[in-house]
């Protein structure tokens, strides 16, 4: 057996997970290959420092998670008992009934606009975004701490997206063409997707909104001179108070702010505008077609695995180090 | 107190009560594995809540034949593969940007917090389905057979990702400098 094929089967001979026989085949050849006997050592050291991640000390905390929510979700299993009444009634008319009445829907009720807000997303052909979100950030010592940084995005759908986001003051920019993604990024890790056009965006923004529960409408707000409902709510899987703005005449959203109910702290302020607007995203080349000065392409394929991207500038020489890390 | 097969055969009939000791005794493994698929704590609290909120709705069709600890771990898992999937542009790992110069910990705890970081963080680049395998090895302490149970494979497939994820950890480590391992 060729070492190739025996260093398949070394991580399972560390841990004890071989059959007899094939254990056999292992331990005969480590007797002659010392280069295997290398690799193995190797791969009981990386065994090992994996498991000093069963202790969860870097974890901030772990919260009880609310039995009441759960019990929420019992109460409605009395919907599913009555959808089961109901069918002994002839389908038919029951949606003759339900179509007609639309018990479930008031045109104005907050429901409606949420969900005209959801049908909304499908005339929107480009848009631009300015989102302060947080994110929480490991300190030397395993603590965190809460952070803000800022995201500038414009985009023209299908393919194309601009996206400038800046991290204590450190400025990385992204420009999605079709299958290219070109960057200018320094002193940050990327993990670039490998579907192309998989960006997030303003449909992220309304899919969100279907986590949204107890939603009230409060007095309607003037959001950059557009007259927009208010509506407050909570995001059902973080301690979030939601606040959301939507336009009156087009129910596309304009601002989103969200707050932890916690601590009050605002987590995360995004404007939405400029919808439909005429927006030009061209590729940072210059007229001979060579990346203009910083930046760097990388061509995305679903065929490929995602890449990780670290680049790193020397503070002092101010030398770029770029590593790419690809799964085969 | 109740064994677990009591626990779910109570639970399988809509005992609310029942559930609330499953949360209880899995939340905080079921939240650990999470964070170490993901790296992202919020996102962890997130899909742990939608993994128990699925088992509640699911528990009454569980097949008996799989075990409680399995089936919670197979739909921690998908949640986890299904939010990567989705995971886009800015996937950033956060343990690049270590800014805070004072320290108030012993230098052994700093060592062990870096060295903790730089594994989790070579455990964010390795392809998921191999992550899954590593992590439900060596942090949850499943044998190979158990973890393809969980998530559905053949043991072999197992075998396959735990040796190529180490692989892939070895060149990641040995590419930091020295042999880094």
């Amino acid at each position: 057996m060729k070492c190739k094929e025996i260093k398949e089967l070394l991580a399972a001979y560390a841990d004890e997970q071989l059959p007899p026989d094939r254990k056999q085949f292992v331990e005969s050849h480590l007797a002659s290959c010392i280069d295997c006997r290398a690799t193995l050592i190797d791969y009981k050291a990386i065994g090992e420092r994996l498991i000093t991640l069963r202790t969860t000390a870097d974890i901030p905390e772990i919260p009880e998670i609310k039995i009441p929510e759960v019990k929420t979700i019992k109460s409605r299993n009395t919907f599913r008992r009555l959808r089961y009444a109901l069918a002994a009634i002839p389908i038919a008319v029951i949606m003759i009934i339900l179509a007609v009445l639309q018990p479930w829907v008031s045109s104005s009720s907050p429901q409606a606009i949420l969900a005209k807000a959801i049908s909304a997303v499908d005339n929107v052909t480009s848009y631009r975004d300015s989102n302060v979100p947080g994110i929480y950030m490991m300190n030397p010592d395993g603590t965190w701490d809460y952070e803000h940084n800022s995201i500038f995005g414009e985009f023209v759908f299908p393919d194309k997206a601009h996206i400038v986001y800046t991290l204590n003051g450190v400025k990385n920019e992204y420009i999605y063409i079709g299958t290219n993604v070109y960057y200018s990024a320094s002193n940050f890790t990327v993990i670039f997707p490998n579907i192309p056009g998989n960006i997030p965006n303003y449909k992220d923004t309304v899919e969100e909104l279907k986590r949204i529960t107890d939603l009230h409408q409060v007095s309607d707000e003037i959001i950059d001179g557009t007259n927009c409902f208010h509506f407050k709510g909570k995001d059902m899987s973080n301690p979030d108070d939601v606040d959301l703005w939507i336009g009156k005449d087009d129910y596309l959203i304009r601002q989103k702010i969200r707050t932890n109910y916690n601590t009050g702290t605002v987590v995360e302020t995004a404007k939405y505008y400029d919808f439909n607007e005429p927006i030009t995203i061209e590729a940072p080349l210059d007229s001979d077609g060579n990346l203009l000065p910083g930046w760097k392409v990388r061509e995305l394929s679903p065929e490929t695995q995602p890449e990780i991207v670290t680049v790193t500038t020397d503070s002092i020489s101010g030398a770029e180090t770029t590593t790419i890390t690809s799964s085969k | 107190m109740l064994e677990e097969v009591q626990i779910l055969t109570l639970a399988k009939t809509g005992d609310t009560d029942a559930f609330a000791e499953i949360i209880k005794s899995y939340q905080k493994p079921i939240l650990r594995y999470l964070f170490r698929l993901t790296g992202d704590y919020e996102m962890s609290q997130d899909l742990a809540q939608d993994t128990f909120i699925q088992a509640y709705q699911g528990i009454t069709k569980l097949n008996t034949d799989l075990a409680l600890k399995a089936w919670l771990y197979r739909i921690a898992t998908n949640n986890a593969l299904q939010h990567l999937r989705r995971k886009k542009l800015f996937s950033i790992i956060l343990f690049n940007h270590l800014r805070k110069s004072t320290i108030s910990t012993s230098e052994s705890a700093l060592e062990q917090t870096f060295e903790s970081m730089a594994v989790k963080e070579a455990l964010l680049k390795i392809p998921q389905e191999q992550r899954v395998c590593l992590v439900l090895h060596y942090v949850e302490g499943f044998q190979y057979r158990e973890i393809a149970n969980t998530i559905g494979v053949s043991e072999e497939a197992v075998r396959k990702r735990v040796s190529r994820g180490i692989a892939q950890l070895k060149v990641i480590f040995t590419s930091k400098g020295g042999n880094g391992i």
